[in-house]
């Protein structure tokens, strides 16, 4: 009878444990939506506007918000805002760490990242959209929809139409012909991607324009569907052909490429935007400052046009951690937590009573790994460098080194707390088509690595605790392994030195080599390291970085590059990683590109392509004022936190704005011409 | 006294040359060059191939003359500085080197001049307060704090300044003006905001020189208390107040002066540090910048301007030496 109670008991005690459980789980799962819930493009019965522009429209200044916006403007859903329709108003405050160089960003000048690309930028597909659809594919954005032909040798893409640009040019095919031919395929305009992303088959994609608001594009392949992810935010921002071509050699002949490239300095202000918000002053080291656009082509489903913060104030610093420290003291509004070393603290400062921000937990994605050199080719100056290689690409070998790594050791010296954590695979958690199932770990277990080492023939022959060689160029010596590190990234310095005890303890000498990031450039280039200490963020978004995948081209992936003459002795599991690759480009669902990227993980994570130490939570800090942030927002995943969170949806209730900086200005272009 | 003088602004021009000459080396010294930092970028932010990129650079190399050997870009750098005044383009900030730096030399000057004015005045009256109460408790507290001054690196003092008033006082650290004062026009609550934030670099970069500053007027004034004139002048019968402030004081200020022409530059350099961690608008974070992505033109001519300043400042000094001490002008 007792016994029959305590079973009882036992069960209804876990039924309630799962249900407790699943509940958590539910709570903490990212909602996923349909494009449409998100987006779609439509007229709405009748618009509205910020009080400063219906100001302007009174004073002429600037026609009615209905001849602003287009026929079928981009009306943001309220089916995927968190906490609906807003109210204008508030100032969005942060901290740009880097010099604003100019406006032509498709000749790769820097606005000054941080957010300022993201505010004044728009591609022809949005895949800061895509961590919250439920196909999970680049949402629709300048382009409002695509199709592909029958034998996916054709896509034809519908553009927004009526968008006009922030001095009310209309925005055309026009303009996305000029940045593909005359920006991204010129090898004289250092764009940001190159006619090599954009070459199949040996041909290079051609772009058609059908009429002002129908382009097609011709592959050589059929369904090239990756080619999507190149035409987003940076890759293919489109550039304003009306303002750029007069200053382009190609429709200018008295023009140099110099000269286009800076054809809109830093001081030309405003420049002329597709983007939310306009960069209206700029103070060098000091601030630059966005007001809204008043042609911009986005809507709430009320009608209102976006966005609903007014002012975008970027407070210019010197260093990155400056918006870390701003945004404790209130000052700034948000930043990402990539420092590992500040983890703690920014979170205890969250924690206090009447603090002004709180922590969104990001994904897994922080990823630290140690890459071992297996090219026989580049890099390799004589034999001792050749044993060194030929030790790296032996299986056996890098199986030793990962037995050696007490992973969870490593985390807890960098940062006690819950937000890193051993990262026994070499595929973050977090990344994109991450699968459990598939990849394989070498986990901490010194004996088990000292008997491979042994296996190796290394012996420790002089008794000083560690091994040497006992054969070939290197025999007598001890058995040292060089870790290159690049001193800005200094957890890597810090999990080096984790690092060195733990090899020791197996009988291999660690040496780390800290090195300025352009001298480490240079000596990744020239393939001069042994083993590299770095962080692979692109994991994170493998789809969107599939040349580092694999051995495609001759300078990737880092760890294996060609030699001279493009030499280079592909191990067995890489050559089916080629075609791996190569098949993803191409392949339409997701449930096959799954397929494909597990069979990769497997492939990646059973040979130790890389040796995995340590994984991340990609936190963000952000004010308490703003609403509308959707949950789980990751800071950084195909995009940064800027596209992923669609800052022009954000708003803060009335009683929390701030006063802006600029109050009542209007963007206007005349005055410059003037 | 003039002979004098023509023949150190003679000795200032081959001086001038050499320095221009290391300055350039230096900055050419660090494998790669700004179009490295390009092709870099290029490769990781945007999604480039690294063979696309190279030729990107070299391009870009091409176009600027750097792909020319170092003496033909040396000798038009120098060219240009001599007859256009031209230091060159700065690659980062898409501008002429020139404007970007005098951009920045208003507020630099002012910061390192207040420096300088602070950590002399003060380190003089508390080396004299220190020389003339030897061995008492405020010498004593004086002498540790100068050591600590010393020791302690501008940058740790600068960052511990940052972390109080940020997490502790909970103001926004950094900068010279409040967030709502940067925009507004000038007026007394824009003056005020700003002397509640030039003091932080002022205090931290004074720091170390108001330290030295009183270490040596502190061991010369003790050194001039001992010579005999001043016994003669006390057994004469003057006032203690009149023997040490007119009679040894101005003896004791000469080693203060000869380094007057070195300080500029130490004071700017103390500033460089400052104000990249307080984030001020100077040219410190501009030149660590410009050093960090190999911005050549604009990290060298920065380098010579201070070089510049530091051969100015010795050739004053050395003018002003020989002016108050005749020994100096009859060598």
């Amino acid at each position: 009878m007792k016994r029959k109670w305590s079973v009882l008991t036992l069960s209804i005690i876990v039924v309630v444990l799962v249900i407790v459980a699943s509940s958590l789980a539910q709570e903490s799962e990212i909602p996923k939506f349909e494009v449409d819930e998100i987006i779609q493009y439509k007229a709405l019965p009748s618009y509205g506007e910020s009080p400063e522009l219906a100001e302007a429209v009174k004073r002429g200044e600037i026609p009615p918000v209905e001849e602003r916006l287009p026929a079928k403007p981009a009306v943001v859903m309220t089916s995927g805002m968190s906490d609906g329709p807003g109210i204008y108003g508030d100032v969005w405050r942060t901290v740009s760490a880097v010099p604003t160089a100019g406006w032509n960003w498709a000749a790769g000048v820097i606005g000054g990242w941080f957010g300022i690309e993201e505010a004044m930028q728009e591609a022809l597909v949005n895949t800061g959209m895509s961590w919250r659809l439920k196909d999970g594919e680049p949402g629709p954005n300048l382009a409002t929809h695509w199709e592909w032909s029958e034998d996916g040798k054709t896509l034809t893409m519908y553009l927004v139409e009526g968008a006009k640009w922030s001095d009310g040019h209309p925005f055309t095919a026009e303009d996305v012909l000029f940045t593909y031919y005359d920006c991204i395929l010129d090898p004289n305009v250092p764009s940001w991607q190159g006619a090599g992303t954009w070459t199949l088959g040996g041909k290079v994609v051609e772009l058609e324009k059908v009429d002002d608001y129908i382009i097609k594009w011709h592959f050589a392949e059929a369904f090239p569907v990756y080619l999507l992810w190149y035409m987003d935010l940076l890759d293919f921002s489109v550039a304003p052909a009306h303002v750029l071509k007069p200053y382009h050699p190609k429709y200018n002949p008295e023009k140099t490429y110099e000269e286009f490239i800076n054809a809109l300095p830093p001081n030309d202000l405003p420049p002329v935007v597709l983007g939310a918000w306009v960069p209206v002053y700029l103070k060098e080291d000091e601030a630059l400052i966005m007001k809204r656009n008043p042609y911009y082509w986005k809507v709430d489903e009320t009608g209102k046009q976006l966005p609903y913060i007014g002012e975008y104030y970027f407070k210019k610093a010197s260093a990155g951690v400056q918006r870390d420290l701003d945004l404790i003291a209130g000052t700034c509004d948000q930043t990402h937590l990539e420092t590992p070393g500040l983890f703690t603290f920014v979170n205890e400062q969250a924690r206090l009573p009447g603090s002004p921000f709180k922590i969104i937990p990001g994904m897994w994605t922080l990823t630290f790994s140690l890459e071992s050199n297996l090219s026989l080719y580049q890099g390799v100056k004589n034999e001792t460098d050749l044993e060194m290689r030929k030790l790296l690409r032996n299986f056996d070998f890098r199986k030793a080194i990962s037995h050696a790594i007490d992973r969870e050791a490593v985390a807890r010296m960098l940062v006690p707390g819950p937000m890193l954590r051993a990262l026994p695979s070499g595929f973050p958690s977090g990344a994109d088509y991450y699968d459990p199932e598939a990849v394989v770990s070498y986990s901490y277990d010194p004996e088990k690595s000292k008997e491979l080492l042994a296996g190796l023939e290394f012996k420790d022959t002089d008794g000083d605790g560690i091994l040497n060689w006992t054969s070939g160029p290197l025999q007598g010596q001890n058995l040292t392994v060089a870790v290159k590190i690049h001193e800005d990234q200094t957890a890597c310095v810090d999990i080096v030195e984790a690092l060195v005890p733990m090899f020791e303890k197996v009988g291999i000498r660690l040496t780390p080599k800290i090195v300025k990031s352009t001298v480490g450039q240079a000596l990744d280039t020239a393939g001069e390291f042994e083993l590299n200490m770095t962080r692979q963020d692109f994991l994170a978004s493998p789809y969107t970085s599939l040349t580092s995948l694999a051995p495609v081209t001759p300078s990737s992936p880092n760890w294996h590059r060609a030699g001279p003459g493009e030499k280079r002795d592909l191990l067995p599991f890489e050559e089916r990683m080629v075609e791996i690759v190569e098949a993803l480009k191409y392949e339409r669902t997701r449930e096959g590109r799954q397929e494909l990227f597990s069979e990769l993980q497997k492939l990646w994570t059973e040979n130790l392509y890389t040796i995995g130490v340590i994984e991340g939570i990609y936190n963000t800090g952000i004010t308490k004022r703003f609403r509308n942030i959707p949950i789980g927002v990751p800071a950084r995943f195909h995009q940064w936190f800027h596209l992923n969170v669609m800052q022009e949806q954000v708003w803060t209730p009335e009683e929390e704005q701030l006063p802006e900086f600029l109050p009542g200005v209007v963007v206007r272009h005349e005055e410059k011409q003037k | 006294m003039s002979r004098y003088v023509i023949q150190r602004l003679l000795m200032s021009i081959p001086v001038l040359i050499i320095i221009s000459i290391v300055v350039f080396i230096v900055i050419q010294l660090p494998p790669g060059d700004y179009m490295s930092t390009v092709q870099a970028q290029l490769q990781s932010l945007g999604g480039l191939t690294e063979d696309e990129a190279v030729k990107v650079a070299e391009q870009l190399r091409h176009t600027y003359g750097l792909d020319k050997p170092l003496y033909i870009q040396y000798f038009v750098w120098i060219k240009n500085i001599l007859t256009k005044g031209d230091f060159g383009f700065s690659f980062q900030y898409r501008k002429p080197v020139a404007d970007v730096i005098w951009e920045r030399m208003g507020w630099t000057i002012l910061i390192a001049s207040l420096c300088h004015l602070v950590s002399t005045l003060v380190g003089i009256v508390i080396g004299i307060y220190s020389a003339t109460h030897q061995y008492s408790i405020g010498d004593n507290v004086a002498t540790f704090l100068a050591f600590v001054g010393l020791s302690v690196p501008g940058f740790f003092l600068a960052l511990i300044a940052m972390y109080i008033l940020a997490v502790k006082v909970g103001v926004e650290a950094g900068g010279l003006f409040s967030q709502r004062y940067i925009l507004a026009p000038w007026g007394w609550g824009k003056f005020l905001d700003l002397l509640s934030h030039i003091w932080i670099p002022i205090v931290i970069v004074g720091f170390a020189g108001t330290a030295r500053n009183m270490r040596v007027m502190r061991g010369n004034l003790l050194d001039v208390l001992n010579l005999p004139y001043v016994l003669t002048a006390r057994s004469k019968g003057l006032k203690e107040r009149e023997v040490i402030f007119k009679h040894a004081v101005p003896n004791a200020l000469h080693p203060l002066i000869m380094y007057q022409g070195m300080v500029l530059p130490f004071m700017i350099q103390g500033e460089l540090i400052a104000s990249t961690v307080l984030n001020i608008p100077t040219a410190g974070p501009m030149f660590l910048n410009a050093i960090n992505t190999q911005d050549m033109y604009l990290a060298g001519s920065f380098l010579l301007l201070l070089a510049v300043v530091l051969v100015v400042g010795n050739l004053l000094a050395d003018i002003v030496l020989a002016w108050i001490d005749p020994r100096i002008r009859y060598d």
